[in-house]
């Protein structure tokens, strides 16, 4: 008799604390998953398992023909070929999204479209790209934040007159922001700018602070590109051990993170070191497996980490 | 007009109903566990039992958790297990009353054969309607599969035969010197060498065969190569002799080597019945195995509901306050690029 009454009581408490159930359909909330899940797994820094998740998602909403679905799983798709230094696969990407998108996507798609024109070398249509972009997004969201970057970067890239005035707009842009990869990249700016002076101990003292922005998150592409930047300071000022050191702990993260173009400027700043030391055979072993790693074919990363990183 | 009396939840802050949720879920979950706990603990506790004894030699496998089984349905465990006077194992098992009907006067107990791995189930055949019932406090008579051990000891004198054999075989071997052989070896060749030697002469057409076979020297041969031969089937007929008394040894060997044949002939039927068995087992499992493709479709889902179950747990206070809230974004932030 008490186990009914038991039984109802339990059931009558768990009733009250029921909440209304998900009404969307399962199909879509399978989809959602995957990107959750591609999303979590970038922001650990896992972008193999942040491609795949995102991969399946859209695999997943090609199949049932959802467009919103099918865009978010290019946009991140994109993001990831960027972290990883893929600028080919994120256009792609950015190309099949872009007959989808509408009004609210068409920016980030373009401030993604400037990134790539950076990735390859195109300052001018980045900015071209980026103009439009920072008068209609409104200041103070990270979009506006991202494309105050990139165009610092553009100007930089481009040797602008106005570039200083760039970088101080896009500090200005985050002020009250605490570290962070954008935080990060404001560091990298500014040791740019003291290179560029000749200040060679600001821009450490600087590359110092962006080290540490990048490594308290941590952010595996901008601690690579701030020991690059840093070893380009170094071979400036001749001090070919400490370069080398900050290179070869970059080409450990770009090997990690399978960048090949990235890899590739490691290995041949490596071989000019090298050189530099007056060690021509492994000068020549890492312009040798530049070379491997500039071409298409598989490369044995394995052998290579063997024969140019120290174990 | 009347005052409109307001629920007093809506005078309560956020954070109270949170809490007040929170109580809500802890207490239907104290109940659930609850009713889980006193449900496998007290399922028969009301029930009454009947107690019976069983004795065995061995009772490997057998526990106080072990289930007590007729035709195949749960009807008890086994309760204690102490040693009798005369050595033997002495178990208490009890049966639920309301299976009382199927133990009768003719029911016979056995312990399930998987005793031997660790996993012993006392199974009783259910007894004809006709017979008695069996009375509280009797004892089952029980049939005991064989154990590992035992198995081994039928074994064990077949193996003692199989090396009775094969010593008998080695000191034949050793009984045969090497040197004789090949002394007897080396004579019979030179015999053999000596009559090529009188068919060559014979062959070789020096005259004719009476003047060969009659001339002293052939004479002198032929009687050297008889002699030869006679001294050597002189050692031969020794050596057999010798050997007289080790084939009649080999003749009783290969007697106990058929006794051996014919108990080895039943172990075989044994093994093979064993065999049967075990292809029996594995039949069950492999229809098991089969059903593991659906058992994989049903995890998922359970995975998932409970999946889905334990996010919104996580959302209920006071879990919301020690879990931390994952960010369930689908698209990621905006971000410039690193270079």
């Amino acid at each position: 008799m008490i186990k009914p009454v038991l039984i109802t009581l339990a059931a009558v408490l768990l009733g009250a604390c029921v909440s209304a159930p998900e009404q969307r359909p399962a199909a879509l909330l399978q989809g959602e998953r995957f990107l959750e899940m591609g999303v979590q797994s970038f922001r650990a820094d896992d972008y193999a398992n942040a491609a795949t998740h995102f991969t399946r998602a859209l695999d997943h909403y090609l199949g049932l023909d959802h467009q919103p679905g099918i865009l978010h799983s290019r946009i991140n798709l994109a993001e990831t070929a960027l972290a990883v230094g893929n600028g080919a696969a994120a256009e792609r990407h950015l190309r099949a999204a872009r007959p989808l998108a509408g009004a609210a996507e068409a920016d980030r798609l373009q401030l993604l479209h400037s990134s790539v024109a950076l990735w390859q070398g195109r300052p001018d249509q980045a900015v071209e790209l980026l103009a439009p972009l920072l008068e209609r997004v409104p200041p103070g969201t990270g979009l506006h934040r991202s494309a105050l970057a990139n165009r610092s970067a553009a100007a930089l890239a481009r040797n602008d007159a106005d570039a200083a005035a760039w970088v101080e707009r896009y500090a200005a842009a985050l002020h009250g922001v605490e570290g962070g990869a954008l935080v990060g990249r404001l560091h990298r700016f500014r040791a740019e700018l003291a290179r560029r002076s000749g200040d060679a101990a600001a821009a450490a003292a600087a590359l110092q602070q962006a080290l540490a922005a990048y490594k308290a998150i941590p952010d595996r592409p901008g601690t690579a590109a701030t020991l690059e930047q840093w070893a380009v300071l170094l071979m400036d000022g001749q001090h070919w051990d400490e370069a080398e050191d900050r290179l070869q702990r970059a080409l450990h993260i770009r090997l990690w993170l399978l960048a090949r173009r990235d890899t590739v400027a490691d290995l041949r700043r490596l071989a000019a070191v090298s050189e530099a030391r007056g060690q021509p055979q492994r000068a020549a072993a890492q312009r040798r497996w530049a070379e491997i790693v500039a071409g298409a074919g598989p490369v044995d990363w394995a052998a290579l980490q063997q024969e140019v990183l120290p174990q | 007009m009347a005052e409109q009396r307001v629920h007093y939840i809506h005078h309560l802050s956020y954070s109270a109903r949170e809490r007040l949720v929170g109580v809500f879920v802890l207490v239907a979950l104290a109940v659930i566990f609850g009713l889980i706990f006193i449900n496998s603990r007290t399922s028969h506790l009301l029930e009454e039992r009947i107690t019976y004894h069983v004795y065995l030699k061995n009772a490997q496998g057998v526990s106080t958790e072990s289930i007590v089984k007729v035709s195949g349905i749960e009807v008890g465990r086994v309760s204690s297990i102490d040693i009798a006077p005369d050595n033997r194992v002495h178990l208490e098992l009890f049966v639920y009353q309301r299976f009382h009907n199927l133990l009768r006067a003719d029911s016979r107990g056995s312990l399930s054969k998987l005793s031997v791995l660790g996993k012993a189930v006392i199974d009783i055949s259910a007894g004809s309607v006709s017979a008695p019932l069996l009375p509280e406090g009797a004892t089952l008579s029980i049939e005991e599969p064989k154990s590992l051990d035992e198995l081994m000891a039928d074994l064990a004198p077949v193996l003692e035969k199989v090396r009775q054999i094969v010593d008998g075989v080695a000191t034949l071997v050793q009984a045969v010197d090497p040197a004789d052989v090949a002394t007897t070896s080396r004579e019979m060749a030179r015999t053999l060498e000596s009559l090529r030697l009188v068919s060559a002469q014979i062959a070789s057409g020096k005259g004719a065969l009476g003047q060969a076979v009659f001339s002293a020297e052939a004479e002198h041969k032929v009687t050297s190569s008889l002699s030869s031969l006679e001294t050597v089937l002189h050692k031969a007929d020794q050596r057999l002799s010798e050997m007289r008394p080790l084939l009649a040894n080999a003749s009783a060997i290969t007697d106990e080597g058929r006794t051996t044949t014919q108990e080895l002939s039943a172990l075989v039927v044994e093994t093979k019945q064993l065999v049967n068995q075990m292809n029996t087992a594995m039949g069950t499992v492999n229809v098991e195995l089969q059903q593991m493709p659906e058992l994989v479709s049903r995890m998922k889902l359970l995975m998932d509901s409970t999946d889905r179950t334990l996010q919104g747990l996580q959302r209920i206070w006071p879990l919301s306050a020690a879990v931390p809230a994952v960010r369930d974004d689908i698209l990621l932030e905006a971000q410039p690029l690193h270079d």
